[in-house]
């Protein structure tokens, strides 16, 4: 179980002295979680890809900057939610569409496995972009609120209610039962 | 019925909302890909990829790198200065290093040591034409890039006698297959895109940096 980041951080080490196969190994092992943040906080699949690449090029030009204060998880995960935010933005000043929304499904018909994930973007799609980045963080990265605030440069109080408030509101959507109410305020 | 167990924390990941949250891994065809263009793009990231030598010291890196560089200067000047005496006919000059940039495929965009030092890579043009797609203009974002390789696809543009740089070319083969290949500015640089087809069924376009041979700039689309 620690072996990983064990490798991992020989791993960087040799990609942050010029090893390219040792940074190719890295992003081959990481481009999965990569993926993961950019296909939550996006929602579009082929955006979601775009997002990867940007992240998986910046992951490959800032090796040499990275300092190992953090994870190497953890920072890669903050490269790809900043993608993934910029390709957000991109995404709307974009003229033409090339998928309809997702929006358009109903949340709650759903039985098949493709329905599911539909149902979650579909909910996903309903939750303000601020909730699912921090909802995406915790829930799908395991980073903590310390982490998730450092990441967003949030106060950590305004995280945990961004959570409490995504994860609520996610559950609203897909016909779940809320999370504890007593975490929805905002406090800043 | 009441909780014996104690308190959840409150700072606890949810497990429901992760179950919601999970994404299928990418494919390996797809991972490759991504990995692959990433490291290409980056390409100055890691000049050098010594696999076979993880550990090796830098300064052991720095004088292989520094004989490497004088290896070439000898072997650059032996070459030049009979030449120059009595060769007047510069073309055979160009005609190895355009055979050699030839042959491989894959990795050819990261490899910056092998591409023509100051000449673009406009001289080292690629011996097969592709349909040409005309001046796509400026290209140098993700987004410009996909506005102008979705109207790369319109087959009404297609002019089979333009050749891309072979670099260029060797790019878009990073990516899948170059089925099409136009002209466009990065930044304002002369640059050449080439579209893709992927045997995922997907497209793809990559605009490629003339003067540098380096990826700037690639897209996905249905």
């Amino acid at each position: 179980m620690s072996a990983e980041p064990a490798e991992d951080g020989v791993l960087v080490d040799r990609a942050r002295a010029g090893d390219r196969r040792a940074l190719e190994l890295l992003l081959d092992r990481h481009a999965d979680r990569i993926h993961a943040v950019c296909r939550r906080i996006v929602l579009d699949p082929h955006d979601a890809l775009d997002a990867t690449q940007e992240a998986l090029i910046a992951v490959a030009r800032g090796i040499t900057r990275f300092d190992g204060t953090a994870r190497f998880t953890t920072w890669c995960y903050r490269v790809a939610t900043n993608a993934a935010l910029d390709e957000l933005r991109r995404s709307r000043r974009r003229p033409v569409a090339v998928d309809p929304p997702l929006a358009a499904v109903d949340p709650r018909d759903g039985t098949t496995a493709v329905d599911a994930r539909l149902d979650v973007d579909a909910a996903l799609a309903t939750l303000p972009e601020e909730f699912r980045v921090a909802v995406v963080l915790r829930d799908l990265c395991d980073l903590d609120y310390a982490e998730i605030a450092v990441a967003l440069d949030l106060p950590p109080g305004t995280v945990r209610s961004r959570i409490a408030r995504g994860r609520a509101a996610l559950a609203a959507a897909l016909g779940e039962p809320g999370t504890s109410p007593d975490r929805q305020n905002e406090d800043a | 019925m009441s909780t014996p167990s104690a308190p959840e924390p409150p700072d606890a990941r949810d497990p429901r909302t992760a179950e919601w949250l999970a994404v299928e891994p990418l494919d390996r065809v797809t991972r490759a890909r991504l990995v692959r263009s990433a490291l290409a793009t980056a390409g100055d990231a890691s000049e050098e990829a010594p696999a076979a030598a993880p550990g090796r010291p830098r300064l052991a890196r720095v004088l292989a790198i520094a004989a490497a560089l004088l290896l070439v200067l000898v072997v650059g000047i032996a070459v030049l200065v009979p030449r120059s005496s009595d060769e007047p006919t510069p073309t055979a000059a160009h005609a190895p290093s355009a055979k050699r940039a030839a042959p491989d495929t894959a990795e050819a965009p990261a490899s910056d040591s092998s591409r023509s030092s100051g000449a673009t890579a406009l001289e080292d043009a690629a011996p097969t034409p592709l349909p040409a797609l005309g001046a796509l203009g400026d290209v140098s974002t993700q987004a410009l890039l996909r506005a102008a390789a979705t109207a790369l696809r319109d087959p009404a543009f297609a002019d089979p006698s333009f050749v891309p740089p072979a670099c260029a070319v060797e790019a878009g083969r990073s990516f899948g297959t170059p089925i099409a290949a136009g002209t466009g500015t990065v930044n304002g640089k002369p640059a050449t895109v080439i579209l893709v087809q992927r045997p995922d069924g997907l497209s793809g376009a990559i605009a490629v940096v003339n003067r540098t041979c380096r990826p700037a700039s690639s897209v996905l689309f249905p």
